[in-house]
């Protein structure tokens, strides 16, 4: 082991805290990044979840559980599909820094003020409502 | 194990490899559970840290050494720099992909057009591995 390498630092600090945490949804994506380039985001981020927002929120819910200093966050991507991402930001429990996050497709009353490219924070009781199942009206959440 | 815990298998092959060849340290790590990377079954992408043609080039050689049928390539992208990159399977069976980006030294590489992407044999990894500059001299040790 070679304490300079940040990365190799992350993987194991990221699959410890899965080990630890078993009940965790699957990661689909994830990427760890060396901290020594300050353009790079968190050192961890991993996509968990894409569809409808009550799955997505479920799982952040999952992850945010795990997490220290949790922070929620919405974000609407300015491309062709202007999906919204749905973000967690928290600490691992070895510290590091972590930003889990999920797709939820634009669309059906999702979200419908938040404009394309726009950032908006969210408390973390609003992730635990929209993880909710969604009733049979159809109505979408209002932000 | 289930596929769905593809990602974590994958990382835990990845870090179980690099620390059993005590390999060069990374700059980034982007492992996917296989849906979404393109046509050729890639799970890991892995850059090592930016540096002068030698070390990039040595510590893809040494990466070569320890991956399963194992290839190398040379691109520069229209807007960009040298990469280097090799591509090979690790002991599990993922495909990894490992490349760096040539800070300098990029000089001795002639003919390499913006836009360029070239199959190149592990050999001549190595020879790139053997140029030094007088710029490199000091950092032939890939940012280890």
């Amino acid at each position: 082991m070679n304490a300079g390498d940040s990365v190799r630092n992350f993987v194991a600090a990221f699959l410890s805290h899965v080990d630890k945490n078993k009940e965790l949804p699957p990661v689909r994506r994830l990427m760890v990044t060396d901290r020594a380039y300050p353009f790079e985001d968190e050192p961890v981020s991993m996509c968990v979840a894409d569809g409808p927002l009550s799955s997505v929120a479920w799982a952040l819910v999952c992850w945010a559980a795990s997490l220290a200093e949790v922070s929620v966050h919405l974000w609407r991507s300015t491309g062709r599909d202007g999906e919204v991402q749905v973000h967690v930001e928290g600490r691992l429990s070895s510290g590091v820094p972590v930003d889990v996050y999920g797709f939820v497709a634009f669309g059906a009353g999702v979200f419908p003020n938040l404009e394309r490219g726009t950032f908006s924070v969210v408390p973390l009781s609003e992730l635990l409502e929209w993880a909710k199942p969604i009733d049979g009206t159809g109505k979408g959440v209002v932000v | 194990m289930s596929a769905a815990d593809g990602v974590k298998n994958h990382l835990r092959a990845l870090l179980s490899h690099v620390d059993k060849y005590d390999l060069a340290p990374l700059r980034a790590v982007h492992v996917t559970n296989g849906y979404e990377i393109g046509e050729d079954r890639t799970v890991i992408m892995a850059r090592v840290r930016d540096a002068g043609l030698s070390p990039v080039a040595w510590a893809l050689v040494n990466w070569a050494a320890t991956l399963e049928a194992t290839s190398a390539v040379l691109w520069r992208p229209a807007d960009g720099g040298v990469f280097l990159g090799v591509k090979g399977k690790l002991p599990c069976g993922a495909q990894v992909k490992v490349y760096g980006f040539v800070m300098f030294g990029v000089w001795t590489l002639s003919g390499v057009e913006p836009g360029h992407f070239e199959d190149i044999p592990i050999s001549r990894l190595l020879e790139y591995a053997q140029t030094r500059t007088v710029g490199e001299a000091n950092d032939d040790k890939g940012g280890k």
